[in-house]
C-alpha cells in the first residue's frame, strides 16, 4: 500500500516537473520575443536579401541620441600639408631614408601636357618640409622625363620611373651626387606591332636587387640584369592606375579572379588565397598593404580591414562610411601604417590633384558606433548620395549615416525588393530618406507617406541657391514638394536646323525626308523609349495617362525612324560590327551618337548630357560641323537621385537636414558624372573650371575623332540651356514595358498598328484601372 | 466518512472538469496558431478595411465601394472564377480517371498473378506481369513527375515549347505547311495554356489522393457487387463513386487551395501584366501591394472571404437543419 502511495507521490513529481519544464519552455519563448536592450533600441540586420548592404543598423525610435554601448573607434584629423602642394600633382607616398613619410608631386604647365618641376616634401617632427635639394627633380629635368612612379629600395636607393616627350617610359636608379642609371630599358620598348610600350602603375625592389613590375594583367620579375625570371598574372580594374599589390617577406600579394592571392617570389606560383569580397566595395579598387606579420590589410571605399595570413575572417578597422574612405569625390591614392598602430592615408581628385592626406588613430574615447542613425534607402547606388553620407558624418560625428542599396554591383531591380521596403514603411519602420527612383513615388505621395518638404524647397529658392526650375517640376497643385532632384541631365540634340526641327513633335519626326535617317539605328525597344522620353509630354500627357490616338501615332513614328534607318528588334552578332550597334538596353534610349552625325550616318545625333565630360565629342563635331547647332528636346530634364523623406521617421529634422547637405554647394560642386548640379553656385563653379587634362578619344574602322573639354562659351550655352528646363521626365517603367512588349509583332511588320495598340491598351486600361 | 464523500465529492468534480479540458488541451495548439496567424491577423485586415491606406483615418465603406466600382477586380475577380469553374472539375475528373486507371492496372496484374499457373507458361506471364507493372509505374511517374519540378523550371520548359519559334509551332508548321508564329501564351490562348499548365501540374497530386481513397474501399463491396451480377460502370456507379465522397471533399479542396498558386505560373510564363484573359486575383494584389494600395486589398480580401464563407455556412446549415 505504502509504495502504492509513493508510486503515486513519484507520479506527481513527474507531472509537476513536467509543469514546470513547459512553463519554462514557454517564458523562454515569449522571453525571445521582446525588445533588446533595456532602453527599447533596437538592432536589426539589414538581410542580404537585396534589401540592404547587410551592416549592422542601430536605430533607436524616437530617440535620437541614446548613450553608446561600446567605445572606441578610429577617428580621422586631417594633415596639414604645404600650401604649394595645392596646386600640384600625386605622384607618391612612401617611407624613405630614415623611415621618414615623404610625398613626391609634381607641377604640370598651364595646358596639364608637361611636368615642369618634381618635388620632395618630408615629414619630420609632425610637419611637412620641402626638400629642396632633392636629386631627383633635376634629373629628371635633364633627361626630360616626367615623373610617375617613385620608389625606395632596400638597397636605400630611391628609383623614379617616368614618360619622355616621345610617351615611352624609362626607369632610372637615383646613385647620388646627381648621377642615375637607366634599368629594364629593353623592357618598356613597343612590343612589335604597337605604338607605345609598357607605362607600369607600380614597381618594387626587392632586397635581392630584382624588380617587380606591374603591368594591367600581369606582374612581371627582373633580376639585376634586367632579364625576366616569370611572371604572375593578376585583375586588371579598368584603370590603368590600378596599382593592388605588395610585395613582403618574400611573397607577392595581389588580386586574382577577385581573389587576394599570394604568389611565391620565388617560384612565382601562387600559394596562398583569400576571398575578400565582403570588404570588396563598388569596382573592387583597394590600396593593398602589408603589416609585416604576414597580414594583409585593405583600403577601399568600404574601409580598412586587416586579414590574418592563412586566416578567412577580416577585421573591419576603420569603416569607410565614417571616413573620407567612402567618399566619392575622392581617390585613395595610398595608405601607409604609422609608427603607433596608427594610419595615414593620401587621396586626390580628379588628375591627381587636390591632394588630401588625412591620419586615422584610435580614439577610446569616441563611441564604436556614433549614437544616432540615418538610413537612406535607395534601389541603386547613387554617388552624390555617399558623398553627401560622408560630408553630412563630418559635420555631425554623433550620427551615423547608413546607405541601404537594395541592388549591389549592376544587380537587377525586382518587385519583391519595392515589396519588401513597402512592409517596412506599412509598419511604420522603413528608412528616413528614399530614393525615390524607381519606387512607386506617386503612390507614395497619396498614400501619405513622404513628408512635405516645401519648407526645405522655399528656403532654397529663397536663398537663391537652387535652380528653381528644376525644383518646380516636382511642387503638387497644393504647393506641397514630397521630392526633390538631386542631379540632372538632358538630352542634347545636335545636327543642323532643319533635323532639329523634327525633333519639335511625333508627326515631324515621322515625316522627316532627310538626305539620310533622322537618327542611328539602333534596336527598336531603345527607339520606344528614346522617342517616349523625347516626347514625353505629347505621350503622356499632364495626367501620365496614355491616349490611343496619340499611341498609335507614336508607334508609327517609331517605324517610321526604324524602317528609315533599318532598325531591329535585335541585331546579330555580324551586324554588331557592320553597323556599330549593340543589343544592350539603356532605360532612357539614349545612347551618344554625335559622332554618328559626324560620320554623315544620320542628320542628327543625341547625347545624354549628365555633365560637361559628355560633351567632348559632341563640342568637336559641332566644332567640325559648323552649320550644326546644339538644342535641348523641348523643356524636359531627366532628375536622377530624387529624395524623399519617410513621414513616419522619428529623425524629420535630421533628415531634412540630409536633404539640405544634398542640396548643398559642397555637396554639388563635385562632378560624380551622374548628372549637373541643381545648386546654381555650384553649376557656376562648374561653368568656370576648366579641364584642360581632359580629353577623349573614339573610333570605329577608319573614322577617328577626340575631343578635349567644352571651352567657356560651351559651357556657358549648355547651362543656360539647364536653367531653361522645367519638365522632369520619369517615364513609368511598367508603362514602358507594355509598350515594348506589345509593339514588338508591328515593328517587325508582323501585326498591324491598331493591333499592337489594342493589345497595349489592353493592359494599360487594367493598369490604370488598378 | 463526511470527509470521504467530501473527498469523493471533490475527485468527482476533478473527473468531470478532467474530461472537459482534454479536449479543449489537445486542442490548445493549432487553435492557437490559428487565432494568432490567422483569425487576429484577419480581424485587423477587416478593421484596416474601414481605414485609410495608412490606418490614419476611418473612411467607412468607401473602400468596399471603389474595389466594387473597380474594373481590374471585376475582371481578376471573373477570371479567377472561370478559372476555378473551368479546372477544378477538369481536374477532379482527369485525375480520377487517371487514378482508376492506374488502380485497375494494378489490381489485374495483382489478380493475375494470384491465378494458378496451370497452363504451364508461368515464366512468360511473369514476364508479362513484371512488364505491365513497369508501364503503370511509368505511367503514375510521369504523372506525378511534374509535382516535382520547380516551377521556374517547369516554366522554362513551357516558354520552350509555346514561344513563338517554339515546339508547338514548328509542329503546327510541320503538320500543316502554313508558318506559324504565334506566341501562346501571350495570345487569346493564353487560358487554355494557363488551364493545361495547372493540369499537368497538378494531376499527379490529386490523383495520389484518389488513389489513397481508392485503397480504402473494402474489396468485398466489389466482391459482393459482383455477385449481383454488377458490371464495371455498375461497380463504379454504385461502390466507388459513394464511397469516395469523403475523398472528394478533400481533393476539392485541396485543388482549389492549389489553383491559388498558379499565380506562380502565370506570372513566371506572361509577366506581372499577362494577357488580360490570365489576369487573375494575385496578379491585382500584387500590384496594389506595389502601390500600397493596403484599403484595397483589405477591402477585397474581406469581399472575397465572404462570398467564400457565406454559401458555405449556408449550405452547412441547410445541412444541419435537415439532420434535425
Amino acid at each position: 500500500m505504502a509504495g502504492k502511495f509513493e508510486k503515486r507521490g513519484f507520479c506527481q513529481v513527474k507531472r509537476g516537473l513536467a509543469w514546470i519544464l513547459v512553463g519554462g519552455l514557454m517564458a523562454s519563448m515569449l522571453g525571445g520575443c521582446q525588445k533588446s536592450g533595456a532602453d527599447g533600441e533596437t538592432s536589426m540586420r539589414a538581410e542580404q536579401d537585396g534589401q540592404g548592404s547587410g551592416t549592422e543598423v542601430s536605430q533607436a525610435p524616437g530617440d535620437e541620441k541614446s548613450k553608446p554601448d561600446a567605445m572606441g573607434r578610429y577617428g580621422e584629423v586631417q594633415v596639414q600639408l604645404p600650401e604649394k602642394v595645392e596646386d600640384q600633382s600625386y605622384v607618391g607616398f612612401l617611407r624613405g631614408e630614415g623611415g621618414n613619410m615623404e610625398l613626391y608631386t609634381v607641377e604640370r604647365d598651364g595646358d596639364a601636357v608637361k611636368v615642369t618641376n618634381a618635388f620632395r616634401y618630408i615629414y619630420r617632427e609632425g610637419a611637412w618640409q620641402c626638400d629642396e635639394s632633392w636629386e631627383g627633380n633635376g634629373i629628371l629635368k635633364d633627361k626630360g622625363i616626367d615623373l610617375a612612379n617613385v620608389a625606395y629600395g632596400p638597397d636605400g636607393k630611391y628609383y623614379v620611373g617616368g614618360t619622355d616627350e616621345e610617351y615611352m617610359y624609362h626607369l632610372f636608379r637615383l646613385d647620388g651626387g646627381g648621377s642615375a642609371t637607366e634599368l629594364l630599358e629593353d623592357v618598356f620598348l613597343p612590343k612589335d606591332g604597337q605604338s607605345y610600350g609598357m607605362h607600369p602603375p607600380k614597381f618594387e625592389i626587392l632586397e635581392d636587387g630584382r624588380l617587380v613590375v606591374f603591368d594591367y594583367y600581369e606582374v612581371n620579375v627582373y633580376d639585376a640584369s634586367g632579364k625576366r625570371m616569370f611572371s604572375m598574372a593578376r585583375d586588371f580594374s579598368g584603370n590603368t592606375g590600378d596599382r593592388r599589390g605588395f610585395c613582403e617577406g618574400g611573397e607577392f600579394v595581389t588580386v586574382y579572379e577577385g581573389e587576394l592571392v599570394r604568389y611565391s617570389l620565388q617560384t612565382g606560383k601562387i600559394v596562398d588565397t583569400m576571398n575578400f569580397d565582403e570588404i570588396k566595395g563598388r569596382w573592387g579598387s583597394a590600396e593593398l598593404f602589408g603589416d609585416g606579420n604576414g597580414g594583409i590589410y585593405v583600403a577601399n571605399e568600404t574601409g580598412l580591414s586587416h586579414g590574418n595570413r592563412g586566416g578567412t575572417l577580416w577585421e573591419v578597422l576603420i569603416d569607410g562610411s565614417l571616413t573620407r574612405l567612402g567618399m566619392r569625390s575622392l581617390n585613395l591614392q595610398k595608405f601607409l601604417e604609422g609608427d603607433d598602430q596608427d594610419f595615414y592615408g593620401v587621396f586626390t581628385g580628379e588628375w591627381e590633384k587636390g591632394i588630401q592626406m588625412f591620419h586615422y588613430e584610435y580614439d577610446p574615447d569616441l563611441a564604436a558606433v556614433p549614437p544616432s542613425a540615418l538610413t537612406v534607402y535607395s534601389l541603386e547606388d547613387n554617388s552624390t548620395v555617399r558623398q553627401a553620407a560622408s560630408l553630412f558624418q563630418s559635420s555631425h560625428p554623433d550620427v551615423r549615416v547608413e546607405v541601404r542599396t537594395a541592388v549591389e554591383n549592376g544587380g537587377t531591380v525586382t518587385e519583391e525588393m519595392i515589396s519588401g521596403l513597402n512592409t517596412e514603411l506599412l509598419s511604420g519602420r522603413g528608412a528616413d530618406v528614399l530614393l525615390l527612383d524607381g519606387l512607386p513615388a506617386d503612390a507614395y505621395i497619396e498614400k501619405g507617406i513622404l513628408m512635405d518638404l516645401s519648407d526645405v524647397a522655399g528656403e532654397l529658392e529663397d536663398s537663391g541657391d537652387m535652380l528653381n526650375n528644376l525644383l518646380e517640376g516636382f511642387r503638387q497643385e497644393d504647393g506641397a514638394v514630397y521630392q526633390v532632384p538631386v542631379r540632372a541631365s538632358f538630352p542634347l540634340l545636335v545636327g543642323e536646323q532643319e533635323a532639329l526641327q523634327a525633333y519639335s513633335s511625333l508627326d515631324t519626326m515621322a515625316g522627316y525626308q532627310g538626305e539620310k535617317p533622322l537618327m542611328k539605328i539602333g534596336i527598336y525597344e531603345n527607339l520606344l523609349r528614346k522617342i517616349a522620353h523625347l516626347r514625353y509630354e505629347e505621350l503622356f500627357g499632364a495626367e501620365g495617362a496614355v491616349d490611343r490616338e496619340v499611341l498609335v501615332k507614336y508607334l508609327e513614328t517609331v517605324k517610321a525612324l526604324g524602317d528609315a534607318n533599318g532598325s531591329k528588334r535585335a541585331f546579330t552578332e555580324d551586324e554588331f560590327e557592320k553597323y556599330f550597334v549593340s543589343n544592350n538596353v539603356v532605360s532612357d534610349g539614349i545612347i551618344g551618337s554625335a559622332t554618328e552625325y559626324d560620320r554623315g550616318v544620320c542628320d542628327s545625333g543625341i547625347e545624354r548630357v549628365n555633365g560637361y565630360w559628355a560633351l567632348c565629342l559632341a563640342a568637336e563635331v559641332r566644332y567640325l560641323h559648323p552649320e550644326s547647332k546644339f538644342m535641348p528636346a523641348g523643356k524636359i530634364y531627366l532628375p536622377s537621385g530624387i529624395a524623399a523623406v519617410n513621414k513616419s521617421t522619428a529623425n524629420g529634422d535630421l533628415a531634412k537636414e540630409f536633404i539640405r547637405c544634398l542640396l548643398s554647394y559642397e555637396v554639388q560642386k563635385e562632378d560624380l558624372t551622374d548628372g549637373f548640379p541643381v545648386n546654381k553656385k555650384a553649376l557656376e563653379l562648374w561653368v568656370e573650371t576648366d579641364r584642360p587634362e581632359y580629353s577623349i578619344a573614339s573610333g570605329y574602322g577608319d573614322y577617328h575623332i577626340s575631343g578635349s573639354w567644352p571651352d567657356i562659351e560651351v559651357r556657358r550655352e549648355i547651362a543656360a540651356m539647364l536653367e531653361g528646363l522645367t519638365v522632369p521626365v520619369v517615364v513609368d517603367e511598367t508603362i514602358m514595358r507594355m509598350i515594348v512588349e506589345g509593339s514588338g509583332d508591328y515593328l517587325e511588320g508582323k501585326a498591324t498598328v491598331d493591333q499592337a495598340a489594342d493589345g497595349i491598351m489592353r493592359k494599360l486600361s487594367i493598369y490604370l484601372a488598378e | 466518512m463526511a470527509g470521504k464523500e467530501k473527498g469523493a465529492g471533490g475527485r468527482g468534480r476533478l473527473g468531470r472538469l478532467k474530461r472537459v479540458l482534454t479536449p479543449w488541451l489537445f486542442l490548445a495548439p493549432s487553435l492557437g496558431g490559428v487565432t494568432v496567424f490567422t483569425a487576429v491577423p484577419f480581424l485587423d485586415v477587416v478593421r484596416r478595411s474601414f481605414q485609410d491606406a495608412m490606418g490614419r483615418r476611418f473612411v467607412g465603406l468607401d473602400n468596399y465601394r471603389a474595389v466594387a466600382d473597380n474594373s481590374a477586380f471585376r475582371l481578376a475577380a471573373g477570371n479567377t472564377a472561370r478559372f476555378l469553374l473551368i479546372c477544378i472539375p477538369l481536374l477532379m475528373v482527369l485525375s480520377f480517371g487517371a487514378a482508376l486507371l492506374l488502380a485497375g492496372g494494378a489490381d489485374s496484374s495483382r489478380e493475375s498473378g494470384d491465378l494458378e499457373d496451370i497452363s504451364g507458361e508461368g515464366d512468360r506471364d511473369g514476364r508479362n506481369r513484371r512488364q505491365r507493372g513497369k508501364r503503370y509505374g511509368i505511367f503514375r511517374t510521369t504523372l506525378v513527375l511534374p509535382m516535382t519540378i520547380p516551377a521556374a523550371g517547369m516554366v522554362l520548359v513551357w516558354k520552350i515549347f509555346l514561344c513563338p519559334d517554339g515546339v508547338l509551332n514548328q509542329f503546327l508548321t510541320g503538320v500543316t505547311g502554313q508558318v506559324w508564329e504565334v506566341d501562346w501564351a501571350f495570345s487569346r490562348w493564353a487560358f487554355s495554356v494557363l488551364i493545361a499548365t495547372y493540369l499537368w501540374k497538378n494531376i499527379g497530386y490529386d490523383m495520389i489522393l484518389w488513389l489513397a481513397g481508392l485503397g480504402g474501399i473494402s474489396g468485398e463491396l466489389y466482391e459482393a457487387a459482383q455477385m449481383d451480377g454488377a458490371g464495371l460502370w455498375a461497380r463504379l456507379r454504385y461502390v466507388t463513386i459513394p464511397s469516395l465522397r469523403g475523398t472528394c471533399g478533400l481533393v476539392g479542396i485541396l485543388s482549389v487551395v492549389n489553383s491559388f498558386r498558379v499565380y506562380r505560373e502565370a506570372y513566371l510564363l506572361a509577366g506581372s501584366y499577362p494577357d488580360s484573359s490570365i489576369y487573375l486575383l494575385p496578379h491585382l494584389f500584387a500590384h496594389w501591394f506595389l502601390k500600397l494600395d493596403v484599403q484595397k486589398m483589405t477591402a477585397a480580401a474581406v469581399m472575397l472571404t465572404a462570398a467564400a464563407v457565406i454559401p458555405a455556412a449556408g449550405i452547412w446549415i441547410s445541412k444541419r437543419g435537415r439532420k434535425e
